[in-house]
């Protein structure tokens, strides 16, 4: 028996992939967010009431991830973007090269903004790095103020919290104030927007986030 | 679930090395993976048990060495290990502290002939 060092990164193949897609936009000028949270955290919600907002409908593009079905890529359609599924079959992420594969069949020519929506979950995709700019995480307030806690990775290495439902605080024993300090704990400093679909807002805030992080971030062509 | 995201990365790993090396049995697989990962050892141990059958590496035993979360503040230059995952401030000055271990997923080494 004889010790064969190898010191690599696990996800070495996935990471330089991702390196690819992240020069690509930004050689295209694209600011990609990837947006993470639990099935029916509201993350589809959230693109329906934000783009709108944040740019001419023919500047944004976006990725559905789904393990299966197209119903949130038609979701976006319906309000007039471009919008391709990525069914990952029984992943439960998205993984860099399907974002590669998904973007080689798109036109990015005056695309100032890619918004993928990863597949509902809180834990494996914030292991996968897919080429982009900024993580999201985005957590319903019946999920409950601990999860922070509870899924520190995911927070840690979001750039963004978004709060959705608030319009549920009263009927829940979710503390805003908690849940807040739950953030602080795992990511000091983290911005949170929340986020109520009886108000517009915050999906205002949102893309106003987006807007400046873009600039922030030189993407700007 | 998210330990099976990572055996099938390391399965693919680990079957390159064995190509490369035209390993004929694997006995030992050797990590490092820091605490901040949240990965269940015995979940990825038994992901990996399964992606490896019918290899080289086939029942190869796994060996984690797990890395403690430490902080680094910019701030007041306090260094220290976190004591929980969640807890990622400055112990001292509570302040934003960057992370300078606990991230790893690493593939340290192999047993093998
Ligand atoms: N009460 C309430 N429900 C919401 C809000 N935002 C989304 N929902 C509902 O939550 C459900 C799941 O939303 P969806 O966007 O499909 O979640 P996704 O699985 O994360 O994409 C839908 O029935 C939405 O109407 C909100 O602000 N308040
Ligand atoms: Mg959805
Ligand atoms: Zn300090």
């Amino acid at each position: 028996m004889t010790e064969i060092k190898v010191v690599e990164n696990i996800m070495k193949l996935n990471d330089s992939v991702a390196a690819e897609v992240r020069a690509l936009l930004a050689e295209r000028g694209v600011f990609a967010v990837n947006l993470i949270g639990s099935p029916g955290s509201g993350k589809t919600t959230l693109l329906e009431r934000v783009l709108p907002k944040l740019a001419p409908l023919s500047e944004m593009l976006v990725l559905e991830g789904d393990i299966a079905t197209t119903r949130d890529a038609e979701r976006i359609a319906a309000g007039g973007i471009e919008a391709v599924q990525i069914t990952t079959g029984n992943a439960c992420h998205i993984a860099a090269h399907l974002i590669k594969r998904s973007l080689a069949q798109c036109d990015l020519s005056g695309r100032k903004y890619l918004l993928v929506e990863n597949v509902g979950n809180l834990v494996c995709p914030a292991e996968f790095d897919i080429g982009e700019h900024a993580k999201i995480v985005v957590l319903s307030v019946p999920e409950g103020d601990d999860k922070p806690l509870k899924y520190p990775l995911v927070f840690q290495t979001s750039a963004l919290c978004v709060l959705t439902k608030i319009d549920l605080v009263p009927y829940t024993d979710f503390s805003i104030a908690r849940f807040k300090q739950n953030v602080e704990a795992v990511h000091p400093g983290m911005t949170i927007i929340q986020t109520s679909l009886r108000q517009e807002g915050g999906f205002e805030e949102v893309a106003g986030w987006l807007r400046s992080e873009r600039t922030r971030l030189g993407a700007a062509a | 679930m998210h330990e099976y995201s990572i055996a099938a990365a390391l399965a693919d790993r680990v079957r390159e090395q064995i190509e490369l090396h035209r390993l004929r049995r694997v006995s030992v697989v050797r990590l490092r993976i820091g605490r901040l990962r949240g990965v269940v050892v015995e979940n990825l141990s038994m992901f990996l048990g399964l992606l490896l059958e019918g290899t080289a590496a086939a029942g190869a035993k796994l060996e984690v060495d797990e890395v403690p979360i430490r902080l680094s503040c910019p701030a007041c230059g306090m260094v220290a290990e976190a004591p929980e995952v969640w807890a990622l401030h400055c112990p001292r000055c509570m302040g934003p502290a960057e992370i300078v271990a606990g991230k790893e997923l690493t593939f340290v080494s192999l047993e093998a002939e």
